[in-house]
């Protein structure tokens, strides 16, 4: 039998495969990429829009390390929001309705084009290791691939089973075949398996919803884009509807809450706590009059519409009889419906922060197989695991980024530490940073490191490298230009409203007024003589705005991550024996033991390890490091 | 690596009529016995936590002392580690003695606290606990022992937590409003002029524990407390009253304190720091050595935390009086109790006049010669110590140097939290001052407070989208 060789094998296509696949490919690797369906790659299972808070800070980051998931969700958005735009900096987000059948055709086509990148149909069955390293993948049809690394991003496909209403069986999103030899192989290999579970409303035909007294929900026309490339969005934006459940459904739904899968006991009870099931709402939220029902577009050219906010296990009958009670949705006919689908996960703590397991060395998991859920979330992974087997097949040195860099390292340091209870959703206040980690400068944050890995093109860096020249040089002038507190300036304040100048003031420090912002500020200058003229390109202002407005908290934050910044340089040795620590805590012991963090600061991150064993662990790390002979470290 | 065996003599050294040597550590019981001869005279294995008689031997069997010997086996001690403790007769050389020979074999002497240290480090107690009873084994006084074993019972970690569970609730609140869309959550979401009261009130909490807290450093440090007023008022007279004997040498005339006096007293319990200096006039700035005087004088005026200002209530409020409050006395930001003295001698102060000429204060009317009134003085002081406004079972706070400084902290940030709400700053940036003020309480604590405020979220409200 022919054996191909490569570098990097990728297992699925979904959105975590198809970022990993890119970046391992872009990184000089021979890349396979391994499906089962090679219609459907970054498959849209659920809801057709990417973004919101947390999420949309994810895709920002990943477009700044050149991934694909940005500029794609731009090329295919039918409507695109700036959400929390009355709220501050650090929690705004873009959030988009993207058109679902458009974004598998575009990604197909973006890996298509990527020169070392091959796709393949088939399925993987069994992982080939030797003496603790991953050597290659065999498939269901018998073929063998030998690579350096592989990289698992097998999504909810392994071991899933769909229930809907009391029936259940073997099955995957999209009808693609789930595997079971691939989750037994795993098993084997000594990994840990445990069950999540999830559900998905249901799909209805668009001429059957009476639109007409139903609320809009419109894009926001200048709300920007995802991707750092996308010059200008270019497209009209399509609106979703809001309604309303009523009384009437709850009582449905109450009264046949025996045919809900969850409810009968036949699931177990893991669904994600932030992505409830109607029937989940309605009983546990008994006292709350209805429940927000939006109305999304699956695609342009399609009839089908997708009922954010719904998802269910009941009976398909049932389904069409309590949709039926909200208005607008009267006469409303199916086209597929809504399922819960319980699946195999991998529980996160089996890994490293490179994504790489602990047990098998060149092995990456990434994506919904480590207990995460959501396209972005998914995606975020697939673009490190993709990067660090790149890299592990170079020999060089891993590529992790820390809480206080980007989302993307609060992500893995929460999956890898704290493993999962539920499917693991990106918000922005697991992050402590938040306000350092801002979507509108992810760009700052992550495109250099995205250019020396060499996923970042030399022209983009470039065009980024005068961005961040232009802020910083609007800033100084900012900073240097001085207002004086004559009268004809008094005047121009007055007028405005504003209360007067007290002392000669730099712009900045004038723009740090709570009621003033940059276009006011353009306001009061063009009347002041021999004032001077601000740019007007709003890529620059906003950040320039921000940055300056809110100096003293991004240094507050900046400060905190400098202190926590002697934890997180002290290194921990990867084969540390803790039970030597007679003073450590039973639990600590156990818990760093099967972690192996590898410095101070994730160790004081692990749930149940207490600032005293931290202090015990530092003490002797620091006793140990002193006694150890010279010339050996 | 296994942790070292630590001894020491843990009742207070000198000659009583027992001491108690404690060890702990894997080794104790092993070392202990090596010493040990039972009843019989022989050697004989310990029954955990029974105190039993017999004899400490040296190497050569030759009999030490008699004693008591105790072994609690870990985990369920003070350390959590082995430890026996040995009753040996008092007396500093054989005491000594015993601590060479446990040492001998392999028991290190302690360092100070190092028992509590080993207590918190292996869990047994939280970081308040060990710093009380570090407080505990340091406390100058009854009453600061008193305020440190009500912290053991902890009272302190109580407000503490209390204040955690709020800022819980506020970061709860918060969260919401951010992660999620009003339209989704509805009307569910508390409102940002709500979320400003509970700041309001978790700032006012931690104000009072640091108003508390005050008094604690006084128990522990001592209260400075300077005598003042021109010459020959009484101030030395009053000086050799607190100490109970003639320390600062009295006479008529006037400048015979030149340097300043300082001495440690207790008064109602509370450790004071004494301190006579001399008498300030405006003549005196003419003659280089009074005007040394009296430049110490100004200047233990300006860093004290309670000043008794004396007046002579037979001669009335003279005009060097007032310019000494002017210039020197009103300057300090401390207390000040005003004592009218030689009232044995008439009074000639006129009540309203003294009241004007002092922003409206009061004073007490003594003879530090028949003793008139000093009762009067030593409430006072009580009074101010615990609070001010308090009465005397308002409850002192022990808190060392590092608990001050985070509660100042924690306070630091409300402050600015509340300023930044006033100015209607979003709440994302609110954040960042409330989840320090979390982080802060757990210091204080010791422990990890982190609440789940995800969870809170999902408990409280219905999130759909």
């Amino acid at each position: 039998m022919r054996t191909e060789n490569y570098d990097v094998i990728v297992i699925g296509a979904g959105h975590a495969g198809c970022e990993a696949a890119l970046a391992a490919a872009r990184m000089g690797c021979q890349t396979l990429l391994l499906t089962t369906n090679l219609d459907h790659p970054a498959l849209m299972a659920c809801n057709p829009s990417l973004g919101g808070p947390g999420k949309g800070h994810l895709i920002k980051e990943i477009d700044a390390l050149g991934g694909a998931m940005g500029i794609n969700g731009d090329r295919n958005a039918l409507q695109m929001r700036r959400l929390n735009t009355s709220k501050g900096p650090a929690v705004q987000a873009l959030r988009a309705q993207v058109d679902k059948l458009a974004y598998q055709e575009g990604m197909k086509r973006i890996l298509e084009r990527e020169p070392l990148l091959y796709l393949r149909e088939g399925t993987a069955a069994d992982l080939l290791v030797e003496d603790d390293q991953i050597r290659g993948v065999i498939t269901r049809q018998g073929s063998r691939y030998h690579a350096k690394s592989v990289i698992l991003a097998a999504g909810v496909y392994l071991r899933s089973v769909i229930f809907v209403g009391l029936e259940h069986y073997p099955g995957g999103p999209g009808n693609q075949a789930p595997s079971s030899e691939l989750a037994e192989n795993l098993v084997s290999l000594g990994f840990e398996v445990d069950r999540l579970k999830t559900s998905t409303p249901p799909r209805v035909y668009k001429r059957s919803i009476n639109f007409e007294e139903l609320a809009l929900v419109e894009g926001d026309e200048n709300a920007g884009s995802f991707s750092f490339v996308t010059e200008k969005a270019n497209f009209k934006q399509i609106p979703c509807h809001l309604t309303y459940t009523t009384a009437e459904t709850h009582r449905l739904i109450l009264d046949n809450i025996d045919y809900a899968p969850l409810f009968k006991g036949l699931m177990r009870d893991k669904g994600p706590r932030y992505c409830p099931s109607i029937e989940d709402k309605v009983v546990r939220f008994i006292n709350r009059g209805r429940h927000p029902v939006f109305i999304e577009p699956e695609s342009a050219g399609s009839e089908e519409m997708y009922l954010q906010g719904i998802s269910t296990g009941l009976p398909e009958e049932l389904q069409v009889t309590f949709l039926r009670t909200i208005p607008g949705l009267e006469n409303v006919v199916i086209t597929r419906p809504a399922y819960a689908i319980e699946y195999d996960y991998f529980p996160p703590t089996q890994l490293k922060a490179t994504l790489e397991t602990i047990r098998v060395g060149g092995l990456f998991f990434a994506g919904q197989i480590n207990g995460t859920t959501g396209y972005e979330e998914a995606a975020a992974q697939g673009l490190i695991a993709g990067i660090n087997a790149a890299l592990h097949c170079r020999g060089e040195a891993p590529f992790i980024l820390r809480r206080d860099e980007a989302y993307i390292g609060v992500l893995i340091d929460d999956l890898i530490l704290k493993g999962v209870s539920e499917p693991y959703r990106m918000f922005t206040s697991r992050c402590e940073y938040r306000l350092l980690l801002r979507h509108d400068n992810a760009d700052l944050r992550l495109t250099e490191k995205g250019f020396r890995l060499g996923l970042i093109t030399k022209e983009r860096f470039e065009r980024f490298q005068e961005r961040k020249a232009s802020i910083e040089a609007e800033k100084k002038r900012l900073e240097s230009f001085r207002l004086l507190p004559n009268p004809q300036l008094q005047d121009v304040f007055g007028k405005k409203g504003l209360a007067p100048l007290s002392k000669p003031q730099s712009l900045a420090e004038l723009l740090k007024r709570p009621e003033l912002n940059y276009e006011k500020m353009q306001d009061i200058l063009q009347e002041v003589k021999g004032s001077l003229e601000l740019s007007r390109e709003d890529k620059i202002t906003s950040e320039v705005e921000i940055q300056v407005k809110y100096e003293g908290y991004i240094e507050k934050q900046q400060s905190h991550v400098k202190q926590m910044a002697r934890l997180e340089t002290k290194s921990i040795p990867s084969d540390f024996d803790y039970d030597q620590l007679v003073n450590l805590s039973t639990e600590a012991k156990q818990k760093l033991g099967k972690l192996r963090p590898q410095t101070l600061g994730q160790a004081s991150r692990v749930e149940g390890v207490t600032p005293a064993d931290i202090s015990y662990l530092a003490l002797h790390l620091e006793r140990s490091q002193n006694i150890l002979p010279p010339g050996r470290k | 690596m296994e942790s070292d065996t630590i001894v020491a003599l843990s009742t207070p050294p000198g000659e009583g009529a027992i001491g108690i040597i404690r060890m702990s550590g894997p080794r104790a019981l092993e070392i202990a016995l090596n010493f040990f001869l039972n009843k019989k005279k022989k050697a004989a294995k310990l029954i955990p936590r029974k105190l039993t008689f017999g004899h400490f031997v040296d190497d050569n069997d030759v009999i030490i002392d008699e004693i008591l010997i105790c072994y609690m086996p870990a985990p369920f001690t003070y350390t959590k580690e082995d430890i026996v403790e040995i009753n040996v007769h008092g007396g500093i050389t054989l005491i000594q003695l015993i601590l060479r020979l446990l040492q001998s074999k392999g028991a290190r002497l302690a360092e100070p606290g190092e028992f509590t240290k080993r207590a918190f480090l292996n869990g047994r107690i939280d970081l308040i606990q060990a710093e009380s009873i570090l407080a505990v084994i340091q406390a100058k006084s009854e009453k600061a022992l008193k305020a440190a074993q009500r912290n053991l019972g902890g009272f302190f970690s109580e407000s503490i937590r209390k204040m955690s569970k709020l800022i819980g609730e506020i970061l709860t609140d918060v969260e919401a409003d951010l992660e999620f869309y009003q339209d989704d959550l509805e009307d569910e979401l508390t409102s940002y002029e709500e979320i400003k009261e509970k700041v309001k009130k978790l700032a006012e909490m931690i104000a009072h524990i640091s108003e508390k807290s005050k008094s604690g450093k006084i128990l522990r440090d001592g209260l400075k407390t300077v005598i003042g007023g021109r010459p020959n008022v009484g101030k030395s007279s009053l000086y050799n009253y607190f100490l109970g004997e003639e320390r600062a040498i009295v006479s008529e005339i006037p400048g015979t304190t030149r340097d300043l006096l300082v001495e440690f007293v207790k008064v109602r319990g509370i450790p004071i720091e004494i301190i006579d200096t001399a008498g300030i006039h405006l003549q005196g700035e003419d003659n280089p050595i009074e005007k040394i005087g009296i430049d110490y004088s100004k200047k233990a005026i300006r860093e004290a935390d309670l000043i008794i200002f004396l007046l002579d209530a037979s001669t009335g409020i003279t005009e060097e009086d007032m310019w000494i409050y002017k210039d020197i006395i009103n300057k300090n930001s401390g207390a000040i109790i005003f004592i009218a003295n030689k009232i044995d001698l008439g009074n000639k102060i006129d009540e309203n006049s003294f009241r004007s000429y002092f922003n409206g204060k009061n004073y007490i009317k003594t003879s530090i010669k028949t003793g008139e009134g000093l009762d009067l003085l030593e409430d006072e002081i009580e009074k101010l110590v615990f609070t001010g406004k308090a009465s005397k079972d308002e409850r002192p706070l022990m808190l060392l140097i590092r608990q001050e400084e985070l509660i100042q902290k924690v306070r630091d940030l409300l402050q600015s939290a509340l300023n930044s709400l006033e100015q209607g700053i979003p709440l994302d940036l609110i954040s960042i001052d409330l989840r320090l003020v979390e982080d802060l309480l757990g210091e204080l604590l010791g422990e990890k407070i982190k609440e789940d405020v995800l969870g809170n979220i999902f408990a409280k409200f219905c999130i759909g989208k």
